[in-house]
């Protein structure tokens, strides 16, 4: 009985989880696309011959969970060691999931580049026991807005 | 000045192996190395274990079995049906000396579960429930007989032993990943290679009863009605044999058969009658 139980959370993990992944990579590259007008540079300078603008800070922000199947991938590879190709992928699209976000901020705000990005990571279970792991990535910046009487 | 944003390649951080494959891949991995874990263990203990003094396994029973005996209350009727458990098991033994140091005692449990068993330190259980079914005294004798054939080859201490050995195995590998989902796992995978051991000790002890039968009776009949009583008490109903730590009856009967020809014993004969008591 707890193998059967095990089993099908083990297949639903898998094929919900991956159908979902599958539906999010398409999304955020689409919306890359679209946003790829908001620029966006992890330097703190921007450029000195710039239009003068206004500065906000933006932000955008993703809380994703891990799926039973991912979880127990991530756990034999516990055992063997390497790369746990089940979180590499979830965590690139809540990285890509935040800087698109923190640009749909920007672009809302009329801004068309975004300078100092920082991207941070924070665990919300913080390896509490019998708990599906939760991570949020932070993307922020400060957005230049030019000014229309620049 | 220009500047632009250049879209990362596609598949930098994200691996293109499919997570089925690679998972997989893990599971297989693990698996192999969790049975050649146990089996190795295991091997070793069955090395090491009987060359415990059967003393020491004696005195280890003394704190965890005898005080079950302490606390009950032994009626007269009782006391005879455990007198006379004793003199079959002696009787049996005379036939078949124990190795130096061995000795058993037989306890009869007021209990309605047809059941019997042999534990630490020599000491064999036999329930009321079991006692009431059984036809004649072969086959109790064939119990009986069972029984010490588990204490002869120390199959009790070897069971404790193994158990524990593989519960520290599970129990490190778990800690390493720290996942209780690997601990099901390994729960799951070491369980039926340890019932296979326990088959086998079945078998073993099944030859000695059988010698121990046909010496006292002259023919193997007790093996027959003993089976007969536990196939009519499962109701058919058969659990397929790697999940049950006993042969399935039918298999034991056709390997009691064999031993049988092979030795030249006589199959069927006249049965002793229980006493009454």
């Amino acid at each position: 009985m707890e193998l059967l139980i095990f089993v099908v959370l083990l297949t639903l993990g898998y094929a919900v989880g991956r159908w979902q992944e599958t539906r999010h990579f398409a999304s955020i590259q689409r919306r890359e696309k679209q946003l790829a007008g908001v620029l966006a540079f992890s330097t703190r300078h921007p450029p000195r011959d710039l239009p003068c603008v206004e500065t906000h800070l933006v932000c955008g922000s993703t809380v994703i969970s891990v799926d039973y199947f991912k979880q127990f991938s991530a756990a034999l590879r516990g055992l063997l060691g390497g790369r746990i190709n089940a979180y590499e992928s979830l965590l690139e699209r809540a990285r890509r999931e935040a800087l698109l976000r923190m640009k749909n901020d920007a672009a809302a705000r009329g801004a068309s580049a975004v300078f100092n990005v920082k991207l941070e990571t924070a665990s919300i279970t913080k390896g509490a026991r019998n708990q599906i792991g939760c991570v949020e990535v932070l993307a922020y910046g400060t957005a230049l807005i030019a000014t229309k009487t620049g | 000045m220009e500047y632009h944003n250049r879209q990362p390649a596609e598949g930098i951080n994200v691996s293109a192996a499919h997570p089925l494959v690679d998972f997989l891949w893990m599971l297989a991995t693990v698996a192999i190395v969790i049975v050649v874990l146990v089996v190795a263990v295991s091997a070793l203990a069955q090395k090491l274990l009987p060359l415990v003094p059967f003393s020491v396994e004696r005195a280890i029973a003394e704190q965890v079995v005898t005080p079950l005996w302490e606390s009950r209350t032994v009626t007269p009727r009782q006391a005879r049906v455990e007198m006379y458990l004793q003199t079959l098991a002696e009787r049996l033994i005379t036939a078949q000396p124990l190795p130096e140091g061995i000795a058993i005692e037989v306890h009869y449990a007021d209990d309605d579960r047809v059941n019997a068993f042999a534990t630490l330190g020599g000491h064999i259980v036999i329930c009321r429930g079991l006692l009431e079914k059984l036809p004649d005294e072969n086959a109790l004798a064939m119990v009986i007989g069972h029984e010490i054939g588990h204490v002869r080859f120390r199959h009790p201490l070897l069971a404790a032993g193994r158990g524990l050995v593989v519960s520290l195995a599970v129990a490190a590998l778990a800690g390493a990943s720290d996942a209780t989902l690997t601990n099901l796992a390994l729960n799951l995978g070491g369980d039926v290679v340890l019932r296979k051991y326990g088959r086998d000790q079945e078998r073993a002890a099944d030859a000695v009863a059988l010698r121990g039968v046909v010496s006292l009776y002259g023919h193997t009949g007790g093996s027959t009605s003993l089976f007969r009583v536990l196939q009519t008490q499962q109701n058919g109903v058969e659990s397929p044999a790697w999940l049950s730590s006993h042969p399935v009856n039918a298999d034991r009967i056709t390997a009691v058969g064999q031993l049988a020809r092979d030795e030249g014993w006589q199959q069927n004969g006249e049965s002793t009658a229980l006493p009454a008591f």
